[in-house]
């Protein structure tokens, strides 16, 4: 038996395997895998093995036809279906952020997700932020001071979500509902208890992984938000 | 050994995406239906091998791309169009191989013995049939590692696009690549070598 025993650098090695296998790891995370396979059996197999599962992912499957056409002709469909219902496109947001200026396309988002809480305090934002203001069907009494120092987060849900279970998921990731839906179903969460950027994280992820949810996006406030 | 980078669909026009992307977000059908051929082909490929199934393939790639359509104003930026419109259908996939396999709950059914694993595997690494086993372990696995295999692995893409993709943590990347090719060799031993082979 010539098996090599298992070392530590064999751990940090398992790590890096699958990324020198994919190509993407860094020169010195290449040398480094180099160097140990060349002397530990027990990881040139793995990489071996490796090496073979992803070529065989990688083999192309049996004649999967592909053609953007016939679904382009269902998405024309679609769009024109939505046309004549009258659902209208989503807010043209941030003219400037097509110039990807970002300190300023930021401050722009910012305003126009302060639009959201317009509604109630047309005074927080300037008059440019105003024609998107409408999009947002507000709820009433929320306290859009004490919003805009809580966190927001923005959540797209597709068409068959209804606002009682958005009410139940804003509870179960401790936030409530600050606005929405907008005629696209966006919603906009926000969670006063001031968290570490770590614990929104979290809630975002937490729902990202929601059924219905197709985006979720963290809003950043900050104090230069009001003025743009 | 030399392991070059397969990005199979690498756009050379990747810098004029967020201009496209703008005019999208303006209403401008011409410039979706171009981003839509674009991205149809590595849609395709990615949920083809998510679904098995080409409507529903199709479905996926229709609403992936509808929430591009509508929400192309709110593309911050911050990260490639690639990598955005990657995750909506990562989301998307996800939530797909979660609802099949609380369809068919298939969960491995292996007790892994280290030593006897690597010498099977020995074996199984110059296997005609690699290809069909490994298509087969890959279902078995969770919804998240099987994920993290696929980015890596048929797309290419290194653990900082995937993190993005999937919006997680870099590290929450490796653990799953980590523990998901540990699932994967398992669920191998399973499919290849069916009981009690493995332990000869
Ligand atoms: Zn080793």
């Amino acid at each position: 038996m010539t098996r090599s025993v298992r070392t530590r650098e064999c751990d940090a090695i398992g790590e890096l395997i699958a990324w020198y296998v994919n190509g993407t790891l860094d020169p010195a995370g290449c040398a480094r895998v180099e160097a140990h396979t060349s002397a530990c059996e027990r990881c040139r197999i793995t990489l071996a093995m490796e090496t073979r599962v992803a070529e065989a992912m990688r083999a192309p499957a049996d004649n999967v036809e592909h053609s953007p056409h016939a679904g382009w002709q269902k998405m024309l469909a679609r769009l024109d279906a939505e046309e004549e219902a009258g659902v209208p496109r989503p807010v043209r947001r941030a003219a400037a952020r097509r110039k990807f200026n970002w300190p300023v396309a930021m401050g722009i988002a910012v305003a126009v997700q302060a639009a959201a809480i317009v509604v109630l305090a047309i005074a927080l934002v300037q008059g440019r932020q105003q024609a998107e203001a409408p999009r947002y069907r507000t709820l009433s009494n929320v306290d859009a001071t004490l919003a805009a120092r809580g966190s927001l987060v923005r959540i797209a849900f597709d068409a068959t979500v209804d606002e009682r279970t958005v009410r139940a998921l804003a509870q179960r990731v401790e936030g409530r509902v600050l606005a929405g839906p907008s005629p696209e179903n966006v919603y906009t969460f926000v969670f006063d208890d001031a968290d570490s950027a770590a614990q929104i994280e979290d809630r975002v992820r937490a729902l990202r992984r929601e059924p219905h949810v197709l985006l979720v996006e963290p809003v950043v406030l900050g104090p230069a938000d009001a003025s743009g | 050994m030399s392991s070059p980078r397969f990005h199979p669909d690498s756009s050379p026009s990747s810098a004029d995406e967020p201009a496209l992307l703008a005019r999208v977000a303006e209403g401008d059908r011409e410039s979706f239906r171009r981003l839509y051929v674009h991205y149809h082909r590595r849609l395709h490929r990615f949920l083809m091998r998510i679904t098995r199934e080409p409507h529903v393939c199709e479905e996926i790639i229709n609403d992936t791309m509808m929430v591009v359509w509508r929400h192309a104003g709110d593309f911050r930026g911050d990260s490639q169009v690639s990598t955005w419109i990657m995750g909506i259908a990562y989301r998307r996939a996800l939530k797909t191989l979660q609802r099949n396999r609380t369809a068919r709950a298939q969960p491995i059914m292996v007790m892994p013995d280290p030593a006897a694993g690597h010498v099977t595997l020995d074996a199984l690494v110059n296997g005609a049939e690699m290809h069909d086993w490994v298509g087969a372990a890959l279902d078995r696995l969770s919804p998240e590692h099987r994920l993290v295999l696929e980015l890596a692995y048929f797309m290419g893409l290194s653990c900082e696009e995937i993190a993005s993709i999937a919006g997680c943590p870099v590290g929450t990347v490796k653990t799953r690549m980590f523990y998901g090719r540990e699932r994967l060799r398992d669920a191998l031993q399973a499919v290849a070598l069916p009981r009690g082979e493995a332990a000869t």
